[in-house]
Parts: structure tokens; C-alpha cells; sequence
């Protein structure tokens, strides 16, 4: 209590010059992305919910790729049955499985609760699975599903409505977390796509500025997957899908409330492990094989790729990597007065989160997300140095170590001959 | 109605003058005559043994008795006297002997009185129709009643001796023709017999041939009367192609099931028991005598309740334990169900009667095959193919996947194939090196027909007797098995029904020792007369043939005498035992069946003190309703 109530007599205290200077790295890093979040908040418009015959314009093949997922394929194939709108068709692969996977997918093709099914015996990769389940299609709309993940009832025919817009190449799903119990880093995670992904992609997709289809849950249009070749070799094929389609001019739309849950890490060995391959596959997306979209001379530039690549650049990479240096120089600066200084920032900053959550929350459907409101004061910990020093983690591994041509994801045959 | 009750209602007894017994052991026999009779008007009851015939003769009351002299248990002389002691005064029937050794019977002392007319077999059949029509004064009406019903009618899978289908019609035709006939010589049946004669190299034989005697329409008269005058049988000849079910007839008169089927021209295949056309030269001759002697040898250790049996079940035991003791299947493409049994028998009728044994225990089954089954039509002669998941089409054609590492391109190899080239249709780069560029994870099928692929097939079946078509997954099965009996089923053909326990409940005249029929009678009269309790108690041995095989014969049988010896001890006087075959009797004056029935467990305990050897004899009482009821 005693440090809390020094803090704010200390920050009461301070002139606004040295305030700027104090809280430098939360007024540059943070209140503008808030600030955004805020602005696009209070022009929010809710998407049309179009009636059921709207979502049945379009014929819609649903993609389930998975290596080893015996037990996964028939409980995922069951919630696509289950569906207000339930798919036209059902494509599934199975990547070199080594289990029964491939004999399942025959029992569900045999009973028809599938309507083609692949296997291979050697495992490619997941960007090959989709590749050919996505040419052998047959649905105009492809959505693609991973198998442990589940659907709310609707998430189909919301996903689809979108498409009514012949611009709109791809529509990224509203993936949550289906165990936030699990953990108190869990219930984190909840919050964190609550925020990011839900109220995030909202915000971007005023600004048309959604930049990844998560392969979790999204759908594409077949076409227009045909014109950019569908997924390339190598690891985050989603985001690399989708930053192909938008620099091939496609709109990428988004929707809150077509809902799929996920299981997220619980531990944070685990967590480490993904938010490393996520990240580095993001770094060497972005900066490595779309670094053109940065070059005004290339003659595919374009204002608005450059501007979610700079908003990655700053507010990802800088923020992280400032972070260390920042903290440094307060403690040289204040000595162990700087652990109140970081104190006095975090208390901004939950209130910050509190409100930013209560909008995610608001804008949310179907997510019973206020049982997480307690939680926020984690969030803002994990959110705000965790996940800063875990991403500085895996950009330094990227950068340093190309880590992401090892990533065990991808078999290492396509590394080894993949272009970088 | 019981026993002493018949001799009280004698003077009631349904005044018919044309009731007939036949007293003959053998089933053909029986069945013919009873056949013959009955087209004629009579009203014929079978007595298969001697103590059948006495029990029948005492219940009854007959116009005429047609007696085979050799019987099990007595002979017909020895039934004759016995009736006429216990007769009390009752009007006698007309007795006729029928013997195919009338020296023997002249020999005996009383023959010459007791017996009206001796035929000697093989008989003339005309000659006892027009005996059994003169003495019971008339012409026989050759009217078939209403509602005949004749045993081999009474199966259910019997499908009738004749194309009609209709055994009374037939019965009707043969009485017709044998009247025609009557009385001319040369045609008649024992001149027929000499017919039957069949020659095999210096083997001679009496065959039942086909088509000739036996053949599509049955049975035919001439073999009827061969058959009903006791004329038999060494084997069945088959001399034109036949199928096995051609042969039916065979297992709806009396056992002819239990001759060899000797199949002259092979068509028969598996289902006769001997195939000439496959022995090799010179044998056939050996090979056939070997046959009928051991059929011959066989025969004789069926027990005559199973012999004379008309259940297809126990036929098919029967013939199972004659033809070495197992009933194998052959595949048949010729039959929709795809098999047949090594026996002249329709497949689906041996196995239904099989499997009615299966369920007593009495057989065991060996595992054959499993037949996928048509959905529309039940044929099992269908083409199983690879089909189209979508269109069910077989015409597919496999390719191999390429997945291409570079850009991720993953399709059939047809895709990447320009020429000899393989070229990446994504990125137009040529696919040089197996392995670094590329591989072939797995295999991608097409459909021809309707364009859909997938990596695996489904399996389907066309079925090519009614081109219903049927998904593999949904195809019904069916199990076919071979059989053989179990020792059980040995037993139950050696021994008759008791050793499924037959008699528990249901006690059966012909089985008990003459003495006790004549000692039951007398105590039902005394308790009609004088209302003295009495109680049979039977004493089985269930466990018999494992008592034998553990401790032998001798003590086994030694331990049975000296359990009646220790109950007719416990009983004084009172008691009076017999020994039977397959089980023990106590006769017990004076007590009633329920006190017996309570006091069982003493008398068992009785019964076995002193013992060495625990025989799990099992004791049953039976009172005066349950013998006569």
C-alpha cells in the first residue's frame, strides 16, 4: 500500500515535461494504440447480420487439415454438422498421419458425414494439405477450420455474408479461448484476444487494415486463392495468404461475431514455444518477403500496406525492443525508485485495460467474457512485460538465428528449399 | 384316459371295423403300408416294437393287427400271447404275421393259432391288401378321408413327395394303380425287385435307382410296394445327372436317408457318397462294397427311436453320424446361398436342422466362410469391386501425389506432367530432383465416371443374379459352418433322446422293460379297483459316458446293480426293480407319487451308501396321471 500511495503522490507531483519523459515509452507505445481502440470504439458499427438465405448465396466447402488428429477430425466434423448453416462440403486431409487418422477420415467419408477425404503417407506441411484441399474444392467460399477447434452455431453464416462484396477475398474468423480456466496465464491469454483479436480486428477492419485470416477459422474466396496461388511453402501460410491477397488488392474483411474457439497454451513453456513461431514467422513475413511493401521506389508499394507494416514496426518491434533499454535507464536514473515509477505507469495502464476490455466485452458477441473482468490486472502485467520480452525473445531469434527455417512445423525437406 | 379306464369304456370304444394296426420296426415299412392303408379307407396306427403294439392293442381296439414277427422287444407271437392274458376278455383283432423267416415262426409252438395268415417277406403287396379287404368284408374304398394328414406332411421344410406336391393325391394314384394291377402276374412287386438288382463289375447289389425308382415325381409305385412288402435297399444309385435336391424324397420315407448315394456320372459332386466318375480304375468296385458295408455297419448303431424319427433334425444327426461323423459344406456356385452340404439335402434346411441340434449341444461347429448377402434377392453371387465413394462407379484410375517444396504446390502427378517433364503448375518450375524438389507422399484415386477423387476407395458389391447393387459397409453376412456331432451328439444318436434327457419328464412305453409294463398295468387295476397308491421312480445317469471313460464299464455297471440292490433293501418288499437300458425303474407299492416325491433325496442317499464311485444318478417320480395321462 505504502508503495502504491508513494507513487501517486510522486506522479501528482511531476511537471508535465517530466511526466512526457517518465511515461515516454507508455506515450508513445501504448496511448496511441488505446487511443485508436477508443476512436474506432465510438464510431463502432455493428456488421449487418443478413438473414439465412443470405448466407447460402455462395457455395461453401469447409477445409480440415491435421497430422495425427484421430480424435479430433470426428468431434470437429460433428460441430460443422451442427451448424445454422451447415457446409456444402467437407474436405478433409490428413498430413502423413502416423496414427489412424487416415482410417478415421474413411469411416467419415463411408458414413458421408465428410464428402472427400485425403491422405498422405508422407507429412508436407500444412500450406501442401490446404493447397490441394483447396484446388479440389468444389464450394466457391473455402473455409478453412483446424480440427481442435470448435464453433459457435452460427459461425458459418456469419463468416460467409461478407462475400456478398465481390472485393472481399478472405474473412478472418473471431477466434477465442475456450479454456481461460485453465490458468491464471489461460485467463490472460482470454483477455489478450478479447482485446487483440476481437476488438483489434474491429478496429482494423474500419481502417481496412485486418492483415491476418488466422488458419484457426477463415474463409476465402476461391478464386480468389486460385489468382495468388493459395498458401506458399513455409510457416504463418495464413499470413501470408492474406498479405498476398491484399497486395493483390483483395479486401480482407472480418467478423466479431462468427465466434470459434480455441484451446490456448497453459503453460508458459508452451505459450513461449508458440508466441516464438508466431512471431518469428510474422518478422520474416513481413520484413523479409513483403519488406517491398516498405520500398516506395517498388512498383508494388501501396499507402495502405505501408501503414500496417509500420504499425507492426513501431508498436510491435521498437516497443519491444525499447523496452529493456527504457527500464535500464530509469533505474540508472532513479535508482530503486524506478520500481515505484513502473508501478505508477501500470496503475495508468490498468485502468487503461479496463476500460479497453469493457469495450472488447461490449463488442463481443456470443463470449461470455465479463466472468474475466477480475483478471484484468494480470492481463495488464502479462500484456505489458511478458509478452514484450517474449516477442524481443523470438524477433533477436529470428533476426540472429532464422529460427523460423527450423521451425519444426514445417517439415525440414521444404525448408531446406524453400526461398527466404 | 388311462389304463384301466380303456378296459372299463371297452364296450364304448368306437365301433369302427377299420381300425388297423401295423406292428413293424421299419420305418419304410411303416410309412408305405400306413400310406397304403389309409388310401384305402382304413385307419392305420403304427406300433414300432413289440411292447408299443401290446400297449396299443390294450388301448385300442383294432379290427386288424399286422404284426412283424422279428421286433425289438418282443417278437409278434410273444405280443399276441401277452394281449390274450391281459385282454380280461376283450374282443381280439384279426392277427396277420408278416416275417421274412416263416420257418422260424412255424416253429414256434401257439403260431399256427395266433396268426390268421403268415405273409412271408418281401410279401406281395396286393396279395395282404385283398386279405386285409376280404376279412374285414369288402372291397377297400379307395377314398383318401378328409384332413389326412401323413407324417411326411407333417414337416414343415417337406415340399411334398410328388409334383403335385401333394402326398394324399399321391397316395390316391398308387392305391389306383395298385388295383389295376393286382392280381397280374409278372407285374408284380416281386418281380419289380428283381429289377433293383444293380451290377458293378461282379458286385451285385439292390439299388434305389435314379430316375427310375426314385426320380423328380417321388417315390414311384412299383418301389412303394417293393418297400411296404420290407423289401430294402444297399444303396442309392444315380445314374443320370441330378442335383442334391432331386433326392428329397430320400428323407421323407422312412430312413432311405441312411443309404450311400452312389452317383454313377459325377453330377452329384460332394453331395454323394460315392463319386464314380473320380475313383480311379479299378477301385470302384472295392470301393463301393467298402461303402455299403460300412453305411450297413453304421446303420445298425442308430438308435431305432432316431432311425424312425420323422424330425429332419434327428435325420440329419443320423445321416451326420453314418457318413463319418461331420457334415462339411462345398462351395456351389450353382446355388444362390453359395453352398451346399456334402448330402443330398437343400443347404438351408441342413442348416436349419443343424442348428436346431447346435442348440442342444448335440453338435459343433467349424467355421467355413462368411458369405457377403445381396440386399435384394439374398444371392451371394455378386462382384465385389473398388468403388467411387460419390458414384459408386468401379471405374477409377490411381495417380500418385506430388507435392512440390518449394512454393507448396501439392496435386496429382498428371498436373506437374508436361511431356517427361514434371513442371510445377503454381510456379512453372521443373521438378528435377526426387526428393529435394519434390516426393510422392500418397496416392490420389479418380473417379472416371464422375470426376471425384479421394484417397481412398469404397467397397462395393453388384449382385449378378439381380443387379442390386449393395455399399460394403451395409452388406449383410451370413456365416456358413461345417458341423460334426459332439459326443453328446454320438451318444444321442446311439442312445435315442434320453441322453438329452427326453425321458425326464415324459416317460415312453416302448422303452420300459415288458415285465414293468405288465406290473404298472396290474397297479393301475388295483388302483382303479382298490385305490392303492403306487409311484414309478425312473433312475437316469446322465453323466453316464463320463463315469465310463473315468472309472470303465465294469464298475460303472457294477455300481448300477448295486444301487437297485440298496433300494430294493430300503423297501422290503414294497418295491419291485428293473433294469433298463439307459435307465433303472423302482415299481413302489403303496406309496404315493407326492410322498415319494418328497422323500427323494432319502432314497437317493439310500441308494448310493456304500458306494465307490459317485454315478450322479438322477432320480424322477412318476404317479399314475404322469404314465397314462
Amino acid at each position: 500500500m505504502n508503495l502504491i500511495s508513494e507513487s501517486l503522490t510522486y506522479l501528482f507531483s511531476q511537471s508535465m515535461a517530466s511526466m512526457f519523459l517518465l511515461f515516454a515509452i507508455v506515450i508513445i507505445f501504448e496511448i496511441p494504440r488505446y487511443f485508436l481502440l477508443f476512436l474506432v470504439g465510438a464510431f463502432m458499427h455493428r456488421p449487418k447480420q443478413r438473414p439465412l438465405e443470405a448466407a447460402y448465396r455462395h457455395r461453401v466447402t469447409v477445409i480440415v487439415a491435421g497430422h495425427n488428429e484421430e480424435d479430433a477430425f470426428p468431434r470437429c466434423v460433428a460441430s460443422l454438422k451442427e451448424q445454422s448453416r451447415p457446409p456444402d462440403e467437407i474436405v478433409a486431409f490428413s498430413d502423413g498421419s502416423t496414427d489412424r487418422t487416415a482410417e478415421v477420415l474413411r469411416n467419415l467419408l463411408a458414413k458421408g458425414e465428410i464428402d472427400k477425404a485425403y491422405a498422405t503417407d508422407l507429412r508436407g506441411g500444412k500450406s501442401a494439405g490446404l493447397n490441394v484441399c483447396e484446388r479440389l474444392a468444389t464450394g466457391e467460399i473455402v473455409v478453412n477450420i483446424d480440427c481442435d477447434c470448435s464453433l459457435d452455431r452460427d459461425a458459418i453464416r456469419r463468416i460467409v455474408e461478407p462475400f456478398e462484396d465481390p472485393d472481399v477475398g478472405s474473412v478472418a474468423g473471431n477466434i477465442q479461448v475456450r479454456n481461460p480456466e485453465a490458468s491464471l496465464l489461460a485467463t490472460a491469454q482470454a483477455i489478450e484476444y478479447l482485446v487483440t483479436l476481437s476488438l483489434g480486428k474491429q478496429s482494423a477492419l474500419v481502417l481496412d487494415q485486418v492483415t491476418c485470416s488466422s488458419g484457426g477459422f477463415s474463409a476465402f474466396r476461391k478464386s480468389a486463392l486460385e489468382e495468388t496461388g493459395g498458401a506458399d511453402a513455409g510457416g504463418g501460410e495464413d499470413l501470408d495468404a492474406t498479405l498476398r491477397l491484399r497486395a493483390y488488392g483483395w479486401k480482407i474483411g472480418f467478423r466479431a461475431d462468427a465466434v470459434c474457439y480455441t484451446d490456448v497454451p497453459v503453460k508458459l513453456s508452451g505459450l513461449v514455444r508458440q508466441r516464438f513461431r508466431w512471431e518469428r514467422d510474422a518478422i520474416r513475413l513481413r520484413f523479409r518477403k513483403y519488406a517491398f511493401e516498405l520500398n516506395p521506389f517498388d512498383p508494388r508499394f501501396k499507402i495502405s500496406e505501408v501503414l500496417h507494416q509500420i504499425e507492426f514496426l513501431v508498436f510491435n518491434v521498437i516497443g519491444a525492443a525499447l523496452m529493456p533499454f527504457y527500464v535500464a535507464w530509469l533505474f540508472i536514473q532513479y535508482g530503486s525508485f524506478a520500481i515505484v515509477l513502473l508501478l505508477s505507469v501500470k496503475l495508468v495502464l490498468i485502468f487503461l485495460d479496463l476500460i479497453v476490455f469493457l469495450m472488447a466485452a461490449y463488442t463481443t458477441p456470443y463470449v461470455n467474457s465479463m466472468r474475466l473482468l477480475p483478471y484484468v490486472v494480470a492481463y495488464t502485467f502479462y500484456n505489458g512485460i511478458l509478452m514484450r520480452f517474449v516477442r524481443l525473445g523470438a524477433y533477436l531469434d529470428e533476426w540472429l538465428l532464422d529460427s523460423s527455417y527450423r521451425d519444426s512445423y514445417v517439415p525440414q525437406k521444404v525448408h531446406d528449399v524453400r526461398g527466404k | 384316459m388311462n389304463m384301466a379306464a380303456v378296459g372299463q369304456d371297452k364296450d364304448n370304444a368306437v365301433s369302427t371295423g377299420k381300425k388297423i394296426l401295423i406292428a413293424e420296426d421299419s420305418p419304410v415299412t411303416q410309412d408305405i403300408l400306413k400310406l397304403l392303408l389309409t388310401s384305402k379307407g382304413y385307419d392305420a396306427d403304427i406300433a414300432r416294437d413289440g411292447t408299443e403294439a401290446l400297449k396299443c392293442l390294450l388301448d385300442k381296439r383294432y379290427a386288424l393287427a399286422l404284426m412283424d414277427f422279428h421286433m425289438p422287444g418282443l417278437n409278434g407271437s410273444e405280443v399276441v400271447a401277452e394281449f390274450r392274458r391281459l385282454a380280461d376278455g376283450k374282443a381280439a383283432p384279426v392277427f396277420v404275421a408278416m416275417t421274412a423267416d416263416p420257418a422260424a415262426l412255424l416253429a414256434e409252438k401257439n403260431s399256427c393259432e395266433q396268426f390268421a395268415k403268415v405273409f412271408p417277406k418281401p410279401f406281395d403287396i396286393d396279395e395282404v391288401l385283398d386279405f386285409i379287404d376280404f376279412s374285414q368284408g369288402g372291397a377297400g374304398r379307395a377314398v383318401v378321408p378328409e384332413g389326412l394328414k401323413l407324417p411326411v406332411t407333417e414337416e414343415p421344410e417337406s415340399g411334398g413327395i410328388g409334383p403335385e406336391g401333394s402326398a394324399a393325391a399321391l397316395a390316391q394314384e398308387t392305391a389306383r394303380r395298385l388295383r389295376n394291377t393286382g392280381g397280374q402276374p409278372g407285374i408284380s412287386s416281386l418281380a419289380d425287385a428283381v429289377e433293383f438288382q444293380v451290377s458293378f463289375g461282379s458286385l451285385s447289389l439292390r439299388g434305389l435307382r435314379w430316375p427310375e425308382d426314385v426320380g423328380p415325381a417321388g417315390v414311384s409305385v412299383a418301389t412303394r410296394s417293393y418297400l411296404a412288402s420290407g423289401g430294402g435297399y444297399d444303396a442309392v444309385i444315380v445314374s443320370e445327372p441330378a442335383l442334391c435336391e432331386d433326392l428329397r424324397a430320400l428323407w421323407e420315407i422312412g430312413d432311405l436317408y441312411l443309404l450311400p448315394v452312389i452317383d454313377e456320372n459325377g453330377s452329384l459332386g460332394p453331395c454323394a457318397d460315392v463319386s464314380v466318375p473320380s475313383l480311379p480304375r479299378g477301385s470302384v468296385q472295392r470301393t463301393i462294397e467298402e461303402t455299403i458295408r460300412d453305411f450297413s455297419e453304421a446303420r445298425m448303431s442308430v438308435h431305432v427311436h432316431i432311425r424312425q424319427s420323422k424330425s429332419l433334425s434327428d435325420k440329419v444327426a443320423a445321416s451326420t453320424y453314418v457318413r463319418g461323423n461331420s457334415l462339411k459344406p462345398h462351395y456351389n456356385a450353382n446355388k444362390k446361398h453359395g453352398f451346399d452340404f456334402d448330402i443330398c439335402l437343400d443347404a438351408k434346411e441342413g442348416a436349419a436342422a443343424m442348428a436346431a441340434l447346435s442348440e442342444l449341444g448335440l453338435t459343433e461347429t467349424v467355421f467355413f466362410d462368411r458369405f457377403h448377402m445381396c440386399g435384394g434377392c439374398r444371392s451371394v453371387r455378386m462382384n465385389v469391386r473398388e468403388e467411387c465413394f460419390s458414384c459408386r462407379s468401379p471405374n477409377l484410375k490411381e495417380s500418385k501425389f506430388i507435392h512440390h517444396f518449394k512454393c507448396a504446390y501439392q496435386a496429382a502427378e498428371e498436373d506437374f506432367r508436361q511431356g517427361s517433364d514434371l513442371v510445377c503448375p503454381k510456379c512453372s518450375r521443373e521438378l528435377r530432383h526426387f526428393g529435394v524438389d519434390y516426393d510422392k507422399p500418397g496416392i490420389i484415386i479418380r473417379c472416371q465416371a464422375c470426376g471425384s477423387s479421394s484417397s481412398d476407395t469404397a467397397v462395393g458389391f453388384q449382385c449378378m443374379d439381380c443387379g442390386y447393387h449393395t455399399d460394403g459397409e451395409v452388406a449383410e453376412t451370413t456365416d456358413v459352418f461345417g458341423y460334426a456331432l459332439s459326443e453328446k451328439g454320438i451318444a444321442f444318436v446311439e442312445e435315442g433322446p434320453v441322453v438329452i434327457g427326453g425321458l425326464q419328464t415324459k416317460l415312453r412305453f416302448a422303452e420300459l422293460p415288458l415285465e414293468l409294463v405288465i406290473q404298472l398295468n396290474k397297479a393301475a387295476h388295483d388302483f382303479s379297483e382298490k385305490e392303492t397308491p403306487f409311484s414309478l421312480i425312473t433312475m437316469s445317469f446322465p453323466a453316464r459316458r463320463e463315469m465310463v471313460s473315468e472309472h470303465g464299464i465294469r464298475l460303472v455297471e457294477n455300481s448300477r446293480v448295486q444301487m437297485m440292490e440298496n433300494i430294493k433293501n430300503y423297501f422290503g418288499g414294497n418295491a419291485v426293480t428293473y433294469h433298463g437300458e439307459a435307465q433303472d425303474y423302482v415299481l413302489i407299492n403303496r406309496v404315493s407319487p407326492e410322498n415319494a416325491r418328497a422323500n427323494l433325496p432319502q432314497y437317493l442317499e439310500a441308494a448310493q451308501s456304500g458306494l465307490r464311485i459317485d454315478l450322479q444318478a438322477r432320480m424322477t417320480v412318476f404317479g399314475l396321471e404322469d404314465l397314462f395321462a
